[in-house]
């Protein structure tokens, strides 16, 4: 039981996403406001987490979907989970 | 990033033989071209001509990765900048679906093609520097809009 249920975590982020994109490709992310907390620009975020300005730029915006590996660079950078920095409250549960 | 430099290395070295091998084609061609003088009709003399400007900005093209390249290997921050430019998940995502390297790799191919066609037939030459021409800008307006919706 315990293992079904950590399969289900590890894919939930990806799932969640697919579905968001397939909604209309919009998967709201706290990364401004987190970023805002801490004073760090796109720049310095996308350095850190070994992309470019541009990606950091989509991801805020929701015209584009981070990879499971880039979700979790981002979370662990801010120090916190993928469900906290990524919102998936629109997102239907499957 | 001891590997990307390595691999930054080995793409230096093959432009370096790309350039010498560049120059090699230009001085003949300029050789052919001055030979041939009043000789040469306009479809003759414009296919040179456009051996010669290809093979010239792709010495050009090369010579700046090249210096680009010598100049980020010296700092740390701007070879982990281009690392990054170059491993960017939604960049690479994005050259995916605009055709990825195989547009580039058949593009690079036809238009050599084209090339050594032109000593022969004029005809094949401008179809296939046609036909590479129109895949190049078909990828290139995919990119774009693609960079713009993604």
């Amino acid at each position: 039981m315990q293992s079904t249920l950590d399969i289900k975590c590890k894919v939930s982020y990806t799932k969640n996403a697919k579905h968001a994109l397939q909604r209309g490709g919009v998967l709201k992310s706290k990364i401004k406001e987190l970023r805002k907390e801490r004073r760090i620009s796109q720049a310095d975020l996308a350095y850190a987490v070994g992309t470019t300005r541009q990606t950091i730029t989509s991801i805020e915006t929701g015209k584009y979907t981070a990879s499971l590996v880039l979700a979790y660079k981002i979370a662990k950078y801010f120090d916190k989970t993928i469900e906290e920095v990524f919102d998936f409250s629109d997102v239907e549960e499957f | 990033m001891e590997k990307y430099k390595k691999k930054l290395k080995t793409r230096i070295l093959f432009m370096s033989l790309a350039i010498i091998f560049a120059v090699i084609l230009l001085i003949f061609n300029s050789m052919k071209m001055v030979e041939a003088g009043d000789e040469e009709t306009f479809s003759s003399g414009f296919i040179d001509g456009f051996q010669s400007g290809l093979l010239a900005a792709l010495v050009g093209i090369f010579c700046v990765f090249i210096i680009n390249y010598l100049i980020v290997m010296k700092d740390e921050r701007k070879l982990r900048l281009l690392y990054n430019r170059e491993n960017d998940e939604r960049r690479k995502q994005i050259k995916l679906k605009s055709g990825g390297n195989v547009v580039l790799i058949n593009s690079i191919i036809i238009i050599f093609a084209g090339i050594v066609a032109g000593y022969f037939n004029e005809i094949v030459f401008f179809s296939l520097i046609g036909c590479a021409l129109f895949q190049l800008l078909v990828s290139a307006v995919i990119k774009m809009y693609l960079f713009q919706t993604h």
